[in-house]
């Protein structure tokens, strides 16, 4: 119990927030602190807790895009619209972030990714990179979108 | 309820991306043997027949998009003619108000018998009308609106065009554009280089003809002596302006050459002429 809700704070909460902050950038919307955390952490443990149930990768993240574009619509105020937009644009961002993040330090290191099931210290190492570059990746479409001249 | 073809496509083209990634990510997790169902054949097997609907969606959405794209083009150019229009209609408004002070100026001047300066007032007003309510009718609203605006061009930069024998024209909506962007760079080179000459030289002629086989389009303007070959005004890149110049009559060139037509150049008497001549069965072909 005590190892999923440390999963819970250290991966899936940081995940989900880091969504939404791409979420976000993307529609140009702006967000409180207080939003993204609520929003965050619901993602976050629904997110884990459906993990927990489906064993297919492919259907997990299906569940998990219905689950973000209905927080957003709900939660964030966005259009049905705006909100599939968004949510299935951040999520792809996101996952090939982390192809490429657990990919290039497989290469970098040689260690096998199997090994980040067993060692939760190298889990959280491997996982830290990806989420800076999607904070970096976040902020960076938010300033070239903020820069559009015909931006509403 | 009217779907919006732009939005629509947006949408698949993301589902698509998410699509590529998931595929990506599940591959190489696949090679690990992490984070798969004890059925993931039928899951790979739903997840391919989704990709192929997608697919077969993104068909028909492409073709409309292919369409909205025609009917955009379509708008644009029917938006010009109106603006063009409306621009006609209001000289012409202008012209019928002051007609009432026009015919008493010659009441007027014929009642004082003044006759020489009712003639010279009769030839100005006439110009003045004429120069106004320009009406191009080429048969092809695209070359309409081209000649339209490039007049009106050079009326702003006090540019004298002449427009002669327009001949009706025929054109497959394929090669309209070609003809478009061929008579669209000749003619701004034309107003182009009188721009810096003084007010008799400021002058571009403009002559459409048709012969049994053959458009043929001239288009003059006069210029300083100059000892370059008419091959080198062909010449990618060459250009009498400054640099990085010199693409207009290479690209006419090779857009005429493309509809099995000429472009010759002379350079006689002062005068810098640009003949375009295009077989008729290959503008008209559909």
């Amino acid at each position: 119990m005590h190892e999923r809700i440390l999963e819970i704070l250290i991966f899936s909460i940081p995940e989900a927030t880091v969504i939404f902050c791409l979420a976000f950038s993307l529609s140009d919307k702006k967000i409180s602190g207080f939003q993204l955390a609520v929003m965050g952490v619901t993602l976050g443990i629904l997110a884990n807790l459906v993990r927990g149930m489906v064993e297919s990768y492919i259907l997990n993240i299906c569940i998990l895009s219905i689950i973000t574009i209905f927080l957003l619509k709900i939660l964030g105020k966005f259009s049905v619209y705006e909100a599939a937009t968004s949510a299935l644009t951040s999520i792809s961002l996101y996952l090939i972030i982390e192809f490429l993040n657990v990919k290039s330090l497989q290469i970098l290191t040689g260690i096998n990714p199997t090994r980040l099931g067993e060692e939760f210290y190298l889990k959280v190492l491997w996982f830290l990179p990806q989420v800076a570059y999607a904070i970096v990746i976040s902020c960076i479409i938010r300033y070239i979108i903020s820069r559009q001249p015909d931006r509403e | 309820m009217k779907i919006n073809i732009y939005k629509t496509s947006i949408l698949f083209l993301i589902i698509q991306s998410l699509l590529i990634v998931l595929l990506l990510n599940n591959n190489y997790m696949k090679r690990f043997s992490f984070f798969q169902s004890s059925n993931s054949n039928f899951v790979d097997m739903a997840f391919g027949l989704l990709i192929l609907v997608l697919n077969l969606i993104a068909l028909v959405v492409v073709r409309y998009l292919y369409i909205s794209g025609l009917e955009a083009e379509r708008l644009k150019l029917t938006s010009l003619k109106h603006a063009h229009m409306v621009e006609q209609t209001r000289i012409y408004r202008q012209h019928h108000h002051d007609l009432k002070n026009h015919l008493t100026v010659v009441m007027g001047l014929l009642k004082l018998g003044k006759y020489p300066e009712l003639n010279d007032y009769l030839e100005s007003y006439l110009d003045t009308v004429n120069d106004a309510l320009l009406k191009i009718e080429t048969g092809l609203d695209e070359i309409d609106v081209l000649l339209s605006s490039k007049i009106q061009l050079a009326k702003n930069k006090d540019i004298r065009v002449e427009l002669k024998n327009v001949a009706s024209l025929r054109s497959s909506k394929k090669h309209v554009l070609d003809l478009v962007t061929i008579l669209g760079n000749v003619l701004n080179n034309a107003l182009e280089a009188v721009e810096d000459f003084d007010s008799p030289m400021r002058k571009v002629c403009i002559s459409i003809q048709r012969d049994p086989l053959e458009y043929i389009f001239e288009i003059s303007n006069p210029m300083l002596l100059s000892n370059i070959s008419d091959a080198d005004y062909f010449r990618e890149g060459f250009s009498t302006k400054q640099e990085g110049r010199g693409q207009g009559l290479f690209i006419v060139k090779r857009l005429t050459e493309r509809l099995d037509g000429n472009v010759s150049i002379n350079c006689s008497d002062g005068i810098f002429k640009v003949t375009i001549e295009i077989p008729r069965h290959r503008l008209e072909e559909e």
